[in-house]
């Protein structure tokens, strides 16, 4: 059996701060941090805009036995900077004459309820890790990603027990360098709460925000109306 | 019949320069009217995440730049026109970095759409979708991904139909012609 030893975390999420994407990654680290991991973080929105940023990207990839890339799901796909991240390390990587060979996993979270609405960017990953000949171990999508809000996966009530489960058998898929087992999807492939009392919250939510601000009656503006 | 165009393809990606071509002389044989906008050669900051669009002026981005124009653009639209090198079976950067503030013409309010959960629509109705996607090498796998991620977007837009167009590299510019010629007239006969 093969250890990885060295897992670098790509946080594709805008905010450099807390973010869903953040904590997620965050427990996957700390599980192989336990498995007796050195871990790396890098958040790609900062890294894409410099070329100093850029070359710390190449070279942390190249140095990594193991890549967790953790990014919010924006229409339907990744958000730009995170694109322009796996194009940057994509171009490098196949310019490579003998490249290492990297495990890699991928968990996208989004605002919907439904984890299935992930499933395209997960497979985009899926092609970025093939033409970046990195080893593919899987992706991990994550419905109702408001729920989370940033905070430590392990803090979040009602307890999200299934995708708790989820992480913690990718953990082990890492530090066992195998494919992530059918229960991951299986643990993922329904809402953590149902579909409508989730939208009925978030959607209170949005409506308490714009009413404290003032803007209860231009929720629904239509600036740009022909 | 009015196009909005967000045109993420920069010169060195396959295809890039047929591919333009092909489109402006079709547009231009129909007597349409088209808002180009070449995306590498605008700055435009990549949405923060922040919801400001949907919380704080709703409707409108808080980042002053080109994203606000296309997005106006998109609405006052027939057709959305999207052309993008095909990365990793997606959209390139430079197309995502529009296409990521579009967000700001739907509501936060949701639905219920196809039995999945959407966001309600902001605008009473929204153009055609065409996505043209420009690759080196024929393959499935980046076929599939594209195509489902234009029917996915389809639905987020509200698209009336959405077309999906590949463009290989050694593609005969005749066929690359034809189906955007194809795509156009069917968007045209149904707006």
């Amino acid at each position: 059996m093969t250890i990885a030893r060295h897992v670098l975390f790509l946080n594709g999420s805008p905010k450099p701060g807390a973010s869903s994407s953040r904590a997620l990654g965050g427990y996957v680290l700390g599980r192989l941090v336990e498995s007796g991991f050195d871990t790396a973080s890098l958040h790609l929105h900062t890294a894409v805009r410099t070329d100093e940023g850029r070359q710390q990207l190449i070279a942390a990839v190249d140095g990594a036995d193991t890549i967790v890339l953790a990014s919010p799901l924006y229409v339907d796909s990744l958000p730009a900077p995170t694109i322009r991240a796996l194009e940057i390390i994509g171009a490098h990587r196949q310019g490579l004459s003998n490249p290492t060979a990297p495990a890699m996993i991928a968990i996208v979270n989004s605002g919907f309820p439904e984890p299935a609405q992930s499933l395209t960017a997960l497979a985009i990953c899926r092609l970025f890790a093939r033409a970046s000949r990195m080893q593919w171990l899987g992706g991990l999508p994550i419905g109702g990603g408001g729920m989370i809000g940033g905070r430590p996966v392990r803090d979040v009530r009602p307890k999200l027990t299934r995708l708790i489960k989820a992480l913690d058998l990718t953990a082990t898929a890492i530090v066992e360098r195998h494919p992530l087992p059918d229960e991951v999807a299986k643990l993922l492939s329904r809402p953590p709460v149902p579909a409508r009392f989730y939208s009925a919250i978030a959607d209170l939510g949005f409506r308490q925000e714009v009413r404290r601000k003032g803007l209860k009656d231009r929720l629904m503006n239509q600036p740009y109306l022909k | 019949m009015q196009i909005a165009w967000l045109d993420g393809l920069r010169d060195a990606d396959p295809a890039a320069a047929m591919t333009r071509a092909a489109i402006e002389r079709d547009i231009a044989a129909r007597g349409w009217n088209v808002e180009r906008f070449a995306l590498p050669e605008l700055d435009i900051a990549p949405c923060a995440g922040d919801f400001k669009c949907w919380t704080d002026h709703p409707g409108t981005c808080v980042i002053q730049d080109a994203n606000r124009d296309i997005a106006r653009a998109m609405m006052h639209a027939d057709v959305l026109l999207m052309s993008t090198a095909i990365t990793f079976g997606g959209y390139s950067s430079e197309l995502k970095k529009a296409v990521d503030h579009l967000v700001q013409n739907i509501s936060p309010r949701f639905t219920r759409v196809g039995g999945e959960t959407h966001h309600v629509p902001r605008y009473p109705s929204y153009p055609h979708l065409v996505v043209v996607g420009t690759i080196a090498d024929p393959d499935e796998d980046s076929y599939v991904i594209f195509n489902t991620l234009v029917t996915r977007n389809a639905i987020n837009m509200y698209a009336p139909s959405a077309r999906a167009i590949v463009v290989h590299e050694t593609e005969p510019e005749a066929r690359v012609a034809a189906a955007i010629a194809d795509a156009f007239s069917q968007a045209g006969a149904a707006a």
